[in-house]
């Protein structure tokens, strides 16, 4: 060997750093790193491909609940202009006109919720009718309508009559059974007739001044949707605006929101997983290639020489695990799509580059972030080490390893979930939760230790605690591995958990799916008698009057632009009132009314932030001509999430006995009784119906789906983490096995041995234990808080079992692998780790 | 190689002047050598003995360049180790030293072919044919030609310690380090291990230096010294014994 390493050139460099990575993985020595790499490509593809491609395909659905990707409301007619700006950019456009008219056949007449389509109508979805099974991409021809089965009802009329729309007849061409954007709002309250926008002029239907609204819809490419929403926005009037989901379907967009929350956090929990686990094999990695190192340095290889060697064994274990993982993440998710495709009932659309990229990222930015510092050490071994064992490599500031690591981290979590107050809350929040809950355990270990009347203990209890205590910074960091691990597979169940319970609260299978308004205050006994005897479930009536907000604290809310613009100010409230405090309502400030209660109201918490309103303002309705004035002497959360009547304002009892009320109440009819309710709509012509069953049973399919995946993630995650576990366990064990085997030269019986290794492990998995569901209460108190909007229900419970059983998992895994120990004889088990 | 002949003679092998070695333990300062001389010839062989702690090893370490003296001059091969960097000692290492350790140091996930083809593979000099044959060869002449896939945890101690001595000797080393090669070995073994060493030693003409306790194997030696307290307490010459080998 006469020449000197320094000028070795890569090439070489590069084969040799290979040829050792080639034999460590052959011996086996690599398995660990490896596998927690691959681990970590493998969820990460599934996870990103998978919530990307689930994310399109819940996009599909709004969309298609919207009818397109954008709309906007006008109540004039939209500029010609509109329409080739969004063709230029490349666009689809549709054209929808609503208006509410009365439709005549023979003797009988009834208003109807008139749509008129153009024949691009609709972009996003489509509609079907009972005469056939086929999804129709096209409303009515000219010259033909569709009606919903309660409109063919009322009118006593059939499929082929001619029925009177204003001047002209049109025949009924076939009967609607789903209506892709027919979304649910207390104000498309008639049952709908569809027609071809031709014939509108034809008909006379539309006057100048006519209470219309003219709908444009939009699709295509997303950037050049948003291109055009920037474009026309400075030119909206005053009666123009930008339809979302939101508006129309808020429990439905709160549901998919906290669902795309939900995936983005399994992504992130995945990769934190991840983490863990190549940041303990790199440790052990190091650790066991300390006497390889300084053996190189003996042999004449210099500093950056050794250091150049893992550097390359890095970059290949990262290309590798990357080509690995993506194989097999490839796959994972294709299982996973393949599922759900049948709740979709359709092909979920292809992720783009994007998760692919995201994914094959993983692999070198872990490494970078937590295998990194360790081996960085390994070129700083003396090599004076071969005759002095005990010499160790100086550790790299502890902060800097911790540093790089949250950054990297947080920099991928970012990457995946593009949610920065995501981010911030589980990787900062978690890092600073685990932090002081390392400090309160040393400091209790210390304490602990203070009082512990070691000689009364029998041996193995005494071994096993003077274990722990002997290196409390190690053993602390032993239990924060498991603790971490088991608070992320906490997190995870625990928010589906509380999800799932939310979604199913707000959407029971036998929650209302018709609401009945208009009901006179003589009629309400009367009709709610009629749909009990009709079997259908009835619940509870709240009055209800249309009224409009005039004035705040005397000021015109025409005269104030922040109220001007608000859309609650700018149509009719269904305002409504009472002595209970509706259910699903909890008060956040104030009180409610008591029998001393005057002129006073109470607000919904969203609409007074908006208008900015406290306790103690004075407000003023105009309700039918009456000007009411009342003070707010109280601010409620309403839950907009529930399928209930939830309103922004309720009245005092004083106030409601004035007004001149009607009712409003809402009721489930199950689709096998659907005919009973003819016979009642034909009996009370006057009461309007909303018909809310197909919103439901779309919001229901969808969660039903998404719970799905929700599941599906949970046990991709607990996998993950129970993988993590068995890899902090196995690093761990070495020095167990050692001394295991140590002490069986000295003597120990095999049933003390044993009796230690429980001792020790049942001790650390409690404490581990008791630290992650520590954690996980608060960075879940703080997820619900800021991201889910979700009352947190603290866990009790957890606080009993999960100790208990944290303890018994790990110690019987540990158990397990220390096995050899008492099967082998000591002195191979010696030999091996020498 | 006259010009090499007279380098050899007139340029000891192994020059320490004045060597002194402290180290820091808490508030304390210790020193392990103190102001220590010795020159040794090329393809002398010289056991270091003495008791526990009297500074055997770390004589050991700072003349092979592994550690550094807190003063004084080292020269091997007439290369001026104190005032080399660390890095600068490596490449010294790589051209001409060879070790054989008490725990052999064999890289565990290494075949025996492996671990002897290693340096060479090291120093890029030979295609990796060549030298996997050039290790083969080694391991043919410390008699393992029948373990060559084996790795360490499948060899005996004696066989772990061939393997280390073909290590050491594959790269032509011109002198090689020793510390208590049969420390661990049972006396059998150790003294087939020892024939083996002496045997390659005389063979290559390399410097053989080694660090021991044994009585028996330090009079094989041509020259033997003793450290006591840090310092040589006794330097003897062994002419007869080394005639007997």
């Amino acid at each position: 060997m006469k020449a000197s390493n320094t000028s070795v050139g890569l090439g070489h460099l590069s084969l040799l750093s290979l040829r050792l990575l080639w034999a460590e993985i052959k011996a086996g020595k690599m398995t660990v790193i490896l596998l927690a790499l691959i681990l970590a490509v493998t969820s990460a593809t599934i996870i990103s491909v998978f919530s990307q491609r689930l994310d399109n395909a819940m996009l599909n659905k709004s969309t298609e609940l919207l009818g397109a990707d954008l709309r906007i409301l006008s109540r004039e007619q939209i500029r010609a202009s509109w329409y080739q700006q969004a063709e230029a950019l490349k666009l689809q456009t549709a054209t929808t006109l609503e208006f509410p008219s009365v439709v005549l056949f023979k003797d009988d007449m009834a208003l109807a919720a008139v749509k008129a389509v153009d024949k691009h109508y609709p972009l996003k979805g489509g509609l079907t009718t009972t005469d056939s099974l086929q999804v129709k991409e096209k409303g009515p021809e000219s010259g033909q309508v569709w009606l919903e089965a309660r409109l063919l009802a009322l009118l006593d009329a059939q499929v082929g009559d001619l029925i009177e729309v204003g001047a002209i007849k049109l025949k009924v061409a076939a009967v609607i059974s789903h209506e892709t954007d027919r979304a649910g709002n207390f104000y498309s309250l008639s049952p709908r007739l569809m027609m071809s926008l031709k014939d509108v002029e034809a008909a006379q239907l539309v006057q100048p001044g006519s209470r219309v609204s003219w709908r444009m819809l939009v699709a295509g490419d997303l950037t050049a949707i948003e291109k055009l929403q920037q474009q026309l926005k400075p030119l909206l009037a005053s009666h123009q605006t930008f339809e979302s989901l939101t508006d129309n379907n808020q429990a439905l967009a709160a549901s998919l929101d906290k669902a795309r929350s939900y995936l983005s956090l399994a992504a992130m929990l995945a990769i934190i997983l991840a983490g863990i686990a190549i940041a303990m094999a790199a440790q052990d990695y190091a650790r066991h290639h300390f006497d390889t190192s300084a053996l190189l340095r003996t042999l004449g290889a210099s500093r950056s020489y050794v250091t150049r060697v893992y550097l390359f064994q890095l970059v290949y274990l990262a290309i590798l695990a990357t080509g690995l993982g993506l194989i097999l993440g490839y796959f994972g998710q294709l299982i996973l799509t393949e599922i759900l495709a049948g709740a979709f009932k359709q092909a979920l659309p292809r992720a783009s580059l994007v998760p692919w990229l995201i994914a094959s990222l993983t692999a070198p930015v872990t490494l970078l972030g937590f295998a990194l510092p360790p081996l960085l050490r390994l070129g700083q071994v003396s090599p004076l080490r071969v005759l002095r064992r005990e010499l160790e490599p100086m550790a790299w500031n502890s902060w800097a390893i911790y540093g790089l690591g949250l950054g990297m981290m947080v920099l991928l979590s970012y990457w995946f979930s593009q949610n920065l107050i995501m981010t911030l809350i589980i990787i900062v929040g978690g890092f600073l939760v685990v932090l002081f809950l390392l400090f309160v355990l040393q400091f209790l270990l210390f304490s602990i230790d203070k009082v512990m009347p070691l000689a009364k203990l029998n041996m193995s209890m005494r071994f096993a605690w003077l274990q722990i205590n002997r290196d409390r910074y190690r053993s602390a960091i032993q239990v924060l591995a498991f603790a971490l691990t088991l608070m992320v597979m906490l997190v995870i169940a625990i928010v589906r958990n509380d999800l799932l319970a939310d979604w199913q609260k707000n959407l029971p299978q036998d929650s209302a799916n018709f609401f009945a308004m208009n009901i006179q205050g003589y009629q309400i006994d009367e009709y709610q008698q009629a749909l009990e005897s009709a079997g259908f479930t009835i619940s509870t009536a709240f009055p209800m009057v249309p009224g409009r907000l005039v004035a705040i604290n005397k000021v015109g809310v025409k005269d104030d632009t922040l109220y001007a613009n608000d859309p609650a100010v700018q149509r009719d409230l269904v305002l409504s009132g009472g002595r209970e405090l509706p259910i699903g309502n909890t008060l956040t400030q104030g009180a409610w009314f008591d029998v001393d209660s005057k002129q006073a109201m109470s607000i919904a918490e969203s609409l007074a932030k908006r208008l900015q309103l406290k306790i103690g303002d004075q407000l003023k309705f105009d309700v039918a001509g009456q000007i009411i004035e009342v003070t707010i002497t109280s601010i409620r959360k309403v839950d907009w999430g529930s399928m209930k009547p939830n309103f922004y304002v309720l009245f005092s009892p004083d106030i409601v006995e004035q007004l001149p009320l009607n009712y409003l109440t809402s009721f489930y009819v199950p689709a096998e009784i659907n005919s009973a309710l003819t016979q009642i709509i034909r009996r009370y012509p006057g009461i309007t119906l909303l018909d809310m069953s197909q919103v439901l049973i779309q919001v229901q399919s969808l969660l039903s789906q998404v719970t799905l995946a929700v599941e599906y993630l949970l046990v991709l995650v607990l996998l993950a983490g129970f993988l993590v576990l068995l890899a902090a366990l196995h690093s761990s064990l070495d020095d167990r096995l050692q001394q295991g085997a140590v002490l069986r030269t000295l003597g120990a019986k095999r049933q003390q041995l044993r009796q230690m290794q429980w001792v020790e492990f049942l001790l650390l998995g409690a404490l581990a234990g008791i630290i992650a569901t520590a954690g996980a209460e608060i960075i879940c108190w703080l997820l619900y808080q800021r991201l889910f909007q979700l009352e947190y229900p603290w866990h009790l419970q957890y606080w009993l079992w999960l100790p208990a059983v944290a303890a018994f998992l790990i110690a019987s895994l540990a158990v397990r692998s220390l096995t050899p120990v008492i099967k082998q004889a000591p002195l191979v088990i010696l030999r091996k780790l020498q | 190689m006259n010009t090499q002949v007279e380098h050899e003679q007139q340029v000891p092998l192994l020059d320490l002047k004045n060597v002194v070695k402290q180290v820091t333990t808490g508030s304390d300062e210790l020193t392990i050598l103190q102001g220590l001389d010795l020159q040794i010839k090329h393809a002398e062989s010289l056991a270091i003995v003495g008791a526990s702690g009297s500074g055997k090893s770390t004589l050991l370490g700072i003349m092979a360049g592994l550690d550094q003296a807190t003063s004084g001059e080292v020269w091997l091969n007439g290369q001026a180790l104190h005032q080399m960097d660390e890095d600068q000692r490596a490449a010294a290492r790589a051209d001409g030293v060879g070790f054989v350790f008490q725990n052999f140091q064999l890289l565990p996930a290494l075949s025996a072919l492996e671990n002897v083809s290693l340096p060479l593979e090291m120093s890029n000099q030979y295609s990796l044919k060549q030298c996997r044959e050039l290790a083969q060869q080694w391991l043919d002449k410390v008699g393992l030609s029948h373990r060559l896939s084996h790795y360490p945890s499948q060899l005996s101690g004696g066989e772990q310690q061939r393997v280390a001595i073909a290590r050491a000797f594959a790269c032509e080393p011109s002198v090689l380090f020793a510390d208590e090669p049969t420390g661990n070995l049972d006396r059998n073994t150790g003294k087939q291990v020892i024939d083996l060493l002496f045997e390659l030693n005389q063979q290559n003409q390399t410097s053989l230096i080694l660090v021991t306790h044994d009585e028996h194997l330090a009079q094989r030696c041509q020259r033997s010294i003793h450290i006591h307290d840090g310092q040589i307490a006794k330097d003897e010459v062994q002419e007869l014994m080394n005639e007997s080998l």
